[in-house]
């Protein structure tokens, strides 16, 4: 179910809302019981079998977090011992090393055979055939199905064993309130990757009031705006560049650019309608995008796309590899493998590696040159500008199936490759006033708008109408609207 | 995590939850956007209902 259609927007949200306030007097619990049945038939509604493996993965998790809790695997005594923090920095023992281990396998193990098991195969037919021993190549008689969000909640079980083992957060006793956090529809299938510390205290209570609402409202609104009025137009101006291969070097880049906008607000208006669905419930959510295109630099850039994923990436990745403490030529490395592990956490293709692997290097060149780099003496607005462009350059190669698409785009950008006859055709489309209009006003809101999160802080008259206006105009766009696609469901 | 970047993440969080809004324009925005995904599907129903007699 997507946020930005009809069955979820006109008949699961007002039922799920419904129940969930008329359940306000009922306490914490209920309301946690409402989340969870409304959570599993949000993602079971396109796969049921699915909540059967959510299911197992939120069991396995809570019961390894109660033993490296407990200290101990009778099950039976687990009443009896009050769960507490496990001293930060203290030794543990081996049992609770190996809980850790169980719960930390079988997530990266789930994610790592629905996810990759197709592309490794693929990959290892392909070496079969290439080195002529066809006879070793492996034909399975199935192929695995990826479930939806997969990468988001097994992330999100992940950090939260973790932080038990670290001490960072207190286990839950109540599996309710643990497969509350994980099944928690609004940032269930595409994030925010939410860490279970910040959200442990508000599973266990949490308040409800009308300036929470509001706001909640508020982010909704204008995210389900950004994601009609912008992403959709923008999604559909690149879907017709990058299918056409290889136009005229300006129309190439407005298609990559146009890439580049919906991506951005296909995502920061999922993560603001999810923020904004947490708020109705009561939740209070981390910020997931701070104007990444406004960023100054690549470094800058990870600071401000997809936080919730890079800090996690920073947190239980970076910092446990060694981080930027063990020399030079290690946190170059460090950096390179966490953005090669980012690229592939977006999906099984070499494209999404060349993608990681691009800001690794980056990232690696910007920390090594530091201050003395070119780039530092730039006016801010040529380096934002800057950034933007090798930004929208590496979208190719994320937006691309394969590695020769990629580079036959990235070189009609550059005036390499002669572009396709048809060329013209597609540039009438793409240039028609609706789409040419969508696109500028997406110019306008990176680089002129405040943000949501800014915005929203003070809300008058005006504000609310305009608003609702927003709202309103992008239902009407989305009946008619026959392309909605979430580029994030995918992954 | 430090505890400094914990305690300034929560700071930012609890921001959040606080909106400078009258009371007017909060039942506005609340009842307006109730009112809009309750009445659309009815308001459908209504349409095909009426198309079909």
């Amino acid at each position: 179910m997507v946020f930005s259609s009809h069955l979820f927007l006109f008949y699961f949200l007002p039922l799920a809302l419904g129940l969930y306030y008329a359940c306000q007097g009922a306490g914490p619990r209920v309301r946690n019981l409402v989340l969870i049945a409304s959570g599993y038939a949000f993602y079971g509604w396109a796969e049921p079998i699915f909540m059967f493996l959510m299911f197992l993965t939120t069991m396995t998790d809570w019961l390894a977090s109660l033993v490296i809790a407990r200290k101990t695997l009778k099950l039976w005594n687990f009443r009896k011992i009050e769960v507490s923090y496990l001293e930060r920095g203290g030794g543990r023992s081996s049992l609770q090393k190996w809980a850790l281990l169980i719960s930390v396998g079988m997530n990266v193990g789930s994610l790592g055979f629905f996810k990759y098991f197709n592309f490794g195969v693929a990959n290892y037919n392909a070496l079969m055939r290439n080195l002529g021993i066809e006879s070793w190549q492996w034909n399975t008689f199935f192929e695995v199905i990826l479930p939806l969000g997969i990468s988001f909640y097994t992330f999100q079980a992940i950090s939260y064993t973790v932080d038990v083992y670290r001490g960072e957060a207190r286990a839950m006793g109540n599996f309710l309130d643990f497969s509350c956090f994980v099944s928690m529809f609004p940032h269930l299938v595409a994030g925010p990757i939410l860490k279970f510390s910040f959200l442990a205290k508000q599973i266990e209570s949490r308040t409800l009031t009308s300036r929470k609402f509001v706001r909640g409202v508020s982010f909704f609104c204008l995210g389900f705006s950004k994601k009609i009025l912008l992403a959709n137009p923008c999604g559909k101006i690149s879907d017709l560049s990058f299918q056409a291969g290889a136009l005229p070097p300006i129309e190439a880049w407005y298609g990559a650019i146009a890439y580049a906008f919906q991506i951005y607000f296909d995502f920061s208006a999922y993560s603001d309608m999810a923020i904004g669905l947490g708020l109705m419930l009561g939740f209070l959510f981390a910020k997931n995008f701070d104007s990444p295109y406004r960023a100054v630099s690549i470094t800058d850039f990870w600071r401000r796309w997809h936080i919730s994923l890079s800090s996690w990436l920073r947190d239980y990745l970076y910092i446990p590899l060694g981080g930027n403490r063990l020399g030079g030529a290690r946190t170059y490395l460090n950096l390179m493998l966490v953005m090669l592990v980012g690229g592939l956490w977006h999906g099984a293709s070499w494209n999404f590696v060349i993608w990681g692997g691009m800001h690794g290097g980056m990232l690696a060149l910007e920390r090594w040159k530091a201050e003395q780099a070119l780039i530092e003496r730039l006016p801010r607005v040529m380096r934002i500008l800057l950034t933007f462009l090798l930004v929208t350059i590496s979208w190719v190669f994320f937006r691309t199936k394969d590695l020769s698409s990629g580079v036959t785009y990235l070189g009609s950008m550059f005036g390499l490759v002669p572009s396709i006859p048809a060329s013209g055709l597609v540039a009438g489309i793409t240039l028609s006033p609706y789409y040419l209009g969508s696109f500028l006003l997406a110019v306008a809101v990176t680089w002129l708008c405040p943000q949501t999160w800014d915005w929203t802080r003070h809300i008058g008259l005006l504000k609310a109408i305009s608003i609702l206006l927003l709202f309103w105009l992008s239902i009407l766009v989305m009946t008619g609207q026959t392309y909605n696609p979430f580029i994030y469901f995918l992954f | 995590m430090t505890k400094v970047r914990m305690e300034r993440e929560e700071a930012a969080l609890r921001e959040l939850g606080v909106t400078r809004a009258g009371a007017r324009v909060r039942w506005l925005l609340i009842l307006g956007f109730l009112l809009t995904i309750i009445m659309v599907p009815i308001l459908q129903a209504w349409k095909e209902w009426r198309l079909a007699r």
